[in-house]
């Protein structure tokens, strides 16, 4: 609750700045070439701002529309993420099982997405049937789906050429045993999320050589108990740059940084849920493609 | 208040694969709030769901007296919708637990439509009972204090120290046919099953009643005390259950009452 108070202080304190993150805090980078990543996360099929109590009037998928061109319009490289959960919340996935989710994330531009447990709850069929809607690919590199009817529509990582920077992204999704029904999950099976994130971050930075490499994460940012979280996939992986997260419903007003096997920094990265943030880092690299600097941060969406 | 826009740099020189790298924190504009107006374009794309959504969901079912919330150890929304589902099956049940997890948003203050109640439950999880004996009911009551606190109704539980006290005094058993009595079961548990006492021999062969959702029941929340125990489905969702409580009464309301204690001895 008070991290809950925390949070909404600091974010009405934020209100005084007008520009969505001020840039002449970076004068200096103007050499540098920006890759701006917006990320969501457990939106849970909140299509309005919150109509009562105390998020009202915060969020919406039509705001987060708006903040999102704005800041495409400030003319750098963007990538629009999200870490699942997109279904489940309101009477919209109850009466039209997801539809209308995935045709304003593709009106959006979102560029993938990960599967969360709660995207399984009309079933594996109930997944499938919706997958039509969305102009972007799901990315989960540690649940098998050969053996169902997902095993051809879904991608095990992407590689994405952002103006010249080579971006992967892989994705991880949480154990379903005990938290998803299995009638409902079928024969997908889970793999180890840190076998599978140390294969497909070697691969995609080592072999692809890709500049920066993203895990798309439904494990959940930290747990009191030894439950695999991105906090122990950061510290059990050495080539992640960022983890963007979800699951734990947890608000970071700017990513978390842990050090990797290899001691070098991972940053992960997760905001809230329902569509009340929308999180942004802004990656600046240099000719050779590499990272000079890295800024994180958080929006509070507010209607209008 | 004034706010001081001077920003506090916290530059950190990390180690990369490619070379030095600059983690740039902005203590002040880390988080910034930002009013947006709707998208135009986004708002047209909604609006026929939403007018199929409104016509049913804008509903008024009933009022609420106050603002109910979920938390731990217990809470004015974990006991109003365990207290109203134990309410309809009182004649199958003796207790009931949910999950703290399952209760997916608040209830406000005032009307209540039926949308309000899809965004509180919008599974589509069915009531489900199952049988417990006393030993088992000890699992549960632990699970409980394990997870400090899930919503549950229909008896009243306390711990001291590590022991964890059983008090009945809501339990019913049902004898026969058609007579209910009231049998104190006082029993206490301290550091591990093999140590649970219970009062009298008789006690033990009791069936404990537990109305849960079929996801609890199937290994949800790994609720272990559930695994392999038959399944009576009594054929309602629990939204149903929520939605035909409001749709009784004009008003509802939530009390915490101490139903699950926690005592510390100095």
């Amino acid at each position: 609750m008070n991290n809950r108070r925390d949070f909404i202080k600091r974010a009405a304190l934020g209100t005084a700045a007008m520009s969505i993150i001020p840039s002449k805090a970076f004068s200096n980078t103007s050499e540098l070439k920006q890759l701006t990543i917006l990320h969501t996360n457990d939106m849970h099929s909140h299509i309005h701002p919150f109509e009562s109590g105390r998020n009202k009037g915060v969020g919406g998928m039509a705001q987060r529309s708006t903040i999102i061109k704005k800041i495409r319009d400030e003319g750098n490289q963007v990538l629009l993420l999200d870490a699942g959960d997109i279904f489940q919340g309101t009477p919209y996935f109850n009466t039209y099982g997801g539809e209308l989710e995935l045709k304003l994330m593709s009106e959006m531009g979102y560029d993938a997405s990960t599967i969360g447990n709660h995207d399984f709850d009309n079933g594996l069929d109930g997944l499938v049937n919706q997958l039509p809607h969305a102009k972007f690919p799901f990315i989960v590199s540690n649940y098998d789906f050969s053996n169902t009817n997902m095993h051809d529509k879904y991608l095990k990582y992407k590689v994405f050429n952002k103006g010249g920077i080579k971006v992967g992204v892989f994705g991880i999704g949480i154990e379903l045993d005990g938290l998803v029904p299995k009638n409902l999950y079928g024969n997908t099976l889970y793999q180890n999320p840190i076998e599978k994130a140390n294969y497909y971050s070697n691969y995609l930075k080592v072999s692809l050589g890709c500049d920066l490499v993203i895990c798309l994460s439904h494990l959940g940012f930290k747990y009191n108990t030894k439950k695999i979280s991105d906090k122990v996939l950061a510290c059990q992986t050495n080539n992640i740059d960022l983890i963007i997260g979800g699951h734990t419903h947890t608000f970071l007003n700017e990513p978390v940084i842990v050090r990797n096997m290899d001691k070098k920094n991972v940053q992960i990265a997760q905001v809230g849920w329902a569509g009340i943030n929308i999180g942004r880092i802004d990656y600046f690299f240099n000719q050779k493609s590499c990272v000079k600097k890295v800024r994180g941060g958080s929006i509070f969406i507010k209607s209008k | 208040m004034k706010l001081r826009l001077h920003i506090i740099y916290i530059v950190a020189i990390l180690l990369s694969a490619c070379s030095t790298q600059l983690v740039i924190k902005s203590k002040q504009n880390s988080i910034v709030s930002v009013s947006a107006s709707p998208d135009s374009l986004i708002t047209s794309i909604i609006e026929p769901y939403k007018i199929g959504i409104d016509s049913v969901m804008n509903e008024v079912l009933c009022v609420s007296e106050i603002e109910m919330t979920k938390g731990r150890p217990e809470s004015l929304l974990g006991n109003f919708v365990t207290d109203l589902c134990l309410d309809q099956y009182s004649y199958l049940a003796d207790i009931c637990i949910m999950n703290n997890g399952g209760l997916r948003s608040t209830l406000p203050q005032g009307e209540i439509t039926r949308g309000k109640i899809y965004e509180l439950m919008p599974f589509e999880n069915e009531l489900v009972i199952l049988e417990l004996n006393t030993l088992e009911l000890f699992d549960l009551i632990e699970y409980i204090f394990v997870r400090e606190g899930e919503p549950f109704s229909g008896l009243s539980v306390y711990s001291i120290d590590s022991c964890m006290v059983l008090s009945s005094r809501d339990i019913l058993y049902r004898q026969g046919d058609d007579i209910l009595i009231s049998v104190p079961v006082i029993a206490s548990s301290c550091g591990g099953e093999e140590e649970v006492y219970i009062v009298s021999e008789i006690e033990e062969t009791y069936k404990i009643r537990v109305l849960t959702s079929d996801y609890l029941a199937n290994g949800g929340d790994k609720m272990s005390f559930f695994n392999n125990k038959n399944q009576l489905k009594v054929g309602l969702k629990i939204r149903d259950a929520i939605i035909n409580y409001c749709k009784s009464e004009q008003t509802i309301s939530s009390k915490l009452d101490g139903r699950i204690t926690k005592y510390q001895n100095e």
